[in-house]
């Protein structure tokens, strides 16, 4: 059907082109002729579709949702429009949303609004109902939004027009989109919908960024959507009705063209550094709002990362396909000042967010986009440029938080301090996930915020992403001629005596290794049981003879071999007597095949003699064993 | 309008009767070629107020009204009304050929909004005529602008046995409405006559309209540009008729009060009456 509808319409524009062509030899048309208009047709549905009009549903919509009925009916006319919303989770499309074009455009500009009569099978407020949708420029688009309620009973919605005399020619009659609430869909109808000239829509209060006057830094590149956009007429019943406008409807200025322009879609360019003012009119009337931009010159961006993009999650980065999150500023009430990141902006092409009055701010990605499983990642990164003089007591912390909202919910910190931030100036920080103590399992990431508690108030923030360190594998360790037990070890010595033991419920034991293949292809290997209801602490240590050597390097790595990914290996380094200890985790990228994993203990407390290494296996408080067997091999610190 | 209502009222019997008269007043205007209603017929002018001259109102026709009506014992005017009316041009002025009269939100001498009320008693009085102004309306709830007439004794006699002829009020929550009234003794605030005309695919804030009453002995009729809407005699209203006696006329606007309610957070402020003309014949 709509191929057909296309051919015709492709006939048609070469049946204009020849009548044009004739036209074009008359010389005789007299000055004062009036240019033949478009149709001043205002009828989108009466008694059935109005001459010309179609249905289009969004791509991703219930395509069934709309249909004519002749059964439910306004006023005893024969036809009205019948919109069934889809439940929650409906397989065919989640929602209802259509626009209803005609084949050309109609000449709307002597009407006021559209208008037509509503009910719904029960009382709901309709997302977005408007019309200037065409699949097209969407030039005029207007609409109301989240505030057209519905009741069970017909009456008359009125939706103004902007500025009618912008609509010469608009092919976009009606469009709208409605979800389900609660779970649940219901219909609703619409009969007599036309565009009419009420006369009572008056007293027109256009708006930009919502009618407030906002004070913004930028920087030379930087391209700032102009939002808000609005236009507020009181109608005949006294009672003001807001309609959403899109940037055709306005005549947008910039005070200080050198500084900034703005184009016909309302988006602002900055090309030169100092101040302007961009103010907008609608219809000749001045608009509420405005936006000062002090223009501060060149940015310096970040860093390019380059990490190959297939050990990245990124959630916010140039280089790297970001996933999707629900917000880059959740905007939490009623604690958080922090503006800035709704959106991020764009300074030269490239993204870069800037959170001002900072205390704290929250990326989230829990509500409607999946969680993060970083089970397989190692690290976040993120670069930080503090534009502001930094205090010693400044400090940045980065929180995340797994199992949002849910009854598992955890999180872990890192705080930067005042020595690691930069003023003026990126900082690049690569932060091992099992720092961030407390956050054993990080399958659902669904937060991380930053928080200043107002030390550091306004940052520049860009590659924000999670990645998989791929560590190149170290040398397999021969000590089968080791004359004592000590770093490497490799348990190939058939000379030396391994003083090991588990404890806790850990049954260990040297090996030979079941998995001889990938990156360990050695002999022996220690294997280390944790049995069925072991201790989440259950363990393995061994002796060695001579302390580790940290002059070189704070560095560990150990090769594993998991049947679990994401699980936290924690290694713990003992002196003697147990006196002082340092642990750290490392998690498991992988499951039923050797990994290399590090454990880095630069800047803790490497001086004490330690002489024991104690690995466990899925140390998660709690979480008792459950008779998997693990293995490990090749204990080395290496540069 | 020292106390009103929103009430609207009207008796079944008077509306027979006033279909009664207007039938005959078409059966004398039919004598006419041309079938438009005869909305007016004095023509002898006695007062034109024509706001050329930019500036305060004419000093020898208008006085004001200052305050919060607490000086005459009637605080909020006795209609819980929110402004305190000054003689600031800020308030009333004349300027590009228009009274205008300004309601603003602002603090003043303990009130939260500022407005004007002009008034020609002692200096323009009059016993039946025709009284019309041209006026456009401001908006937003809680607006109360008016257009209206007292008797001349309303100094001696109290209100409202000294009688008042509402020419013209309006919520201005209501664009498209007004209201004409007469208030008297046992059909005053709540029991008085009056009635509300409405614009068809149009609205009283956004041009100028006319508003006017003909009156004479036993008859008040009202219009609104070329439609007579209403007429109130003796026998509509339920006791003495006290329109036999010269009125003085009063423009205001007027903030919250029983009439329209108080200012929301969507109503807007300032709002002008403004004033093309008043005219009165005779």
């Amino acid at each position: 059907m709509k191929n057909i509808k296309f051919i015709n319409s492709k006939v048609l524009l070469l049946l204009a082109c020849i009548s044009m062509a004739v036209v074009g030899c008359d010389r005789d048309i007299s000055d004062d002729a009036i240019e033949a208009g478009f149709p001043q047709n205002g009828d989108v549905f009466i008694d059935g579709f109005s001459a010309g009009l179609d249905y289009f549903p969004f791509g991703d919509s219930f395509f069934e949702a709309f249909s004519v009925d002749t059964e439910t009916t306004f006023g005893g006319s024969d036809a009205s429009m019948r919109f069934d919303v889809p439940n929650e989770g409906n397989p065919d499309g989640g929602y209802a949303g259509a626009i209803f074009r005609t084949s050309s455009g109609r000449d709307l500009s002597e009407f006021d609004a559209l208008t037509f009569y509503a009910k719904g099978s029960e009382a709901r407020t309709i997302n977005d109902i408007g019309f200037g949708q065409d699949f097209g420029e969407n030039k005029f688009q207007a609409e109301i939004t989240g505030s057209l309620q519905l009741t069970t009973n017909w009456k008359k919605y009125i939706i103004p027009i902007p500025d009618p005399s912008k609509l010469t020619e608009e092919r976009g009659l009606l469009w709208y989109a409605e979800g389900p609430e609660g779970g649940t869909g219901f219909s609703f109808w619409l009969d007599d919908v036309k565009f009419e000239k009420l006369g009572t829509i008056a007293q027109p209060r256009p708006a930009i960024l919502e009618g407030n006057d906002l004070n913004e830094t930028t920087f030379i590149g930087s391209q700032r959507p102009l939002t808000g956009l609005r236009q507020t007429f009181n109608l005949g019943t006294g009672i003001d009705e807001i309609v959403k406008a899109a940037p055709g409807y306005f005549n947008f200025t910039s005070s200080n063209p050198s500084v900034a322009t703005v184009n016909e879609l309302g988006v602002v360019n900055v090309v030169g550094m100092g101040t302007t003012v961009i103010t907008a009119t609608l219809g000749g009337i001045d608009a509420a709002g405005s936006l000062t931009l002090e223009s501060l010159g060149e940015f310096t961006q970040a860093p390019i990362p380059d990490r190959d993009p297939e050990n990245v999650i990124s959630l916010f980065s140039d280089a790297y396909t970001n996933i999707p999150v629900d917000y880059y500023n959740g905007f939490f009430a009623p604690f958080q000042t922090t503006l800035g990141g709704a959106p991020p902006l764009n300074i030269g092409g490239e993204e870069v967010i800037n959170y001002t009055d900072l205390n704290f701010v929250g990326v989230g990605t829990f509500l409607n986009v999946s969680p993060i499983d970083a089970t397989q990642m190692t690290h976040l990164h993120v670069d930080i440029n503090v534009q502001e003089a930094i205090d010693a007591g400044d400090f940045i912390r980065l929180e995340i938080l797994n199992g949002v909202q849910t009854p598992d919910e955890i999180s872990g910190s890192v705080t930067l301090n005042s020595s690691q931030l930069v003023s003026n100036g990126w900082a690049s920080f690569d932060i091992a996930l099992g720092d961030f103590a407390g956050l054993s399992v990080r399958d659902q990431l669904g937060l991380l915020f930053f928080v200043s508690d107002a030390t550091v108030s306004n940052i520049y923030v860009d590659n924000i992403y999670y990645y998989k360190e791929v560590i190149d594998p170290s040398p397999n360790v021969d000590d089968s001629g080791a004359t004592q037990v000590e770093l490497p070890i490799g348990w190939e010595s058939t000379t030396l005596t391994y003083d090991f033991l588990g404890f806790a419920g850990s049954d260990p034991a040297i090996e030979a290794n079941p998995d001889p293949t990938g990156i360990n292809p050695t002999a022996n290997v220690m294997r280390t049981t944790k049995t069925v209801g072991a201790d989440f602490f259950a363990g393995t240590f061994v002796n060695l003879d001579a302390p580790i050597d940290f002059s070189t390097s704070q560095k560990l790595r150990m090769k594993v071999w998991s049947p679990k990914l994401g699980i936290p290996i924690r290694v713990r380094l003992e002196n003697a007597d147990n006196s002082v200890g340092i642990e750290l985790d490392a998690n498991t990228t992988t499951s039923n095949e050797w990994e290399e994993l590090e454990w880095d203990f630069s800047g803790m407390n490497t001086a004490p003699d330690y002489v024991r290494v104690v690995v466990f296996f899925e140390f998660i408080p709690g979480v008792p064993g459950d008779g998997s067997t693990y293995y490990y091999d090749d204990i080395q610190i290496i540069n | 309008m020292l106390i009103r209502t929103d009430k609207k009222y009207f008796k079944m019997k008077n509306v027979s009767l006033i279909t009664c008269l207007l039938l005959i007043v078409f059966v004398f205007t039919n004598c006419n070629t041309d079938e438009t209603q005869t909305v007016t017929t004095l023509n002898n002018l006695t007062l034109s107020q024509e706001f050329d001259v930019n500036g305060a109102p004419d000093p020898t026709i208008w006085t004001y009204d200052i305050g919060d009506g607490s000086d005459i014992g009637l605080p909020g005017w006795g209609n819980n009304e929110l402004q305190y009316y000054t003689d600031r041009p800020e308030n009333v002025v004349i300027e590009n050929g228009m009274l205008r009269i300004t309601a603003r939100q602002e603090s003043f001498e303990g009130s939260g909004y500022t407005s004007a009320r002009i008034q020609t008693k002692d200096k323009f009085e009059q016993q039946y005529g025709r009284f019309e102004a041209r006026i456009q309306l401001p908006w937003s709830q809680g607006l109360w602008p008016a257009f209206w007439m007292l008797g001349s004794d309303s100094d001696e006699v109290v209100w409202p046995l000294t009688g008042e002829i509402d020419i013209m009020e309006n919520r201005g929550q209501e664009p498209t409405l007004i209201n004409g009234s007469v208030h008297g003794p046992g059909y005053s605030a709540g029991e008085a006559i009056t009635k509300s005309f409405e614009l068809e695919n149009d609205r009283f804030d956004t041009g100028f309209h006319i508003f006017g009453i003909e009156w004479g002995p036993n008859y008040i009729n009202y219009y609104v540009d070329d439609v007579l809407y209403n007429q109130i005699t003796p026998e509509d209203v339920t006791g003495e008729w006290v329109f036999n006696k010269p009125f003085y006329i009063i423009m205001n606007v007027a903030v919250g009060g029983n009439y329209p309610g108080p200012p929301n957070e969507n109503s807007v402020f300032p709002q002008s009456m403004l004033v093309d003309y008043i005219r009165v014949y005779q």
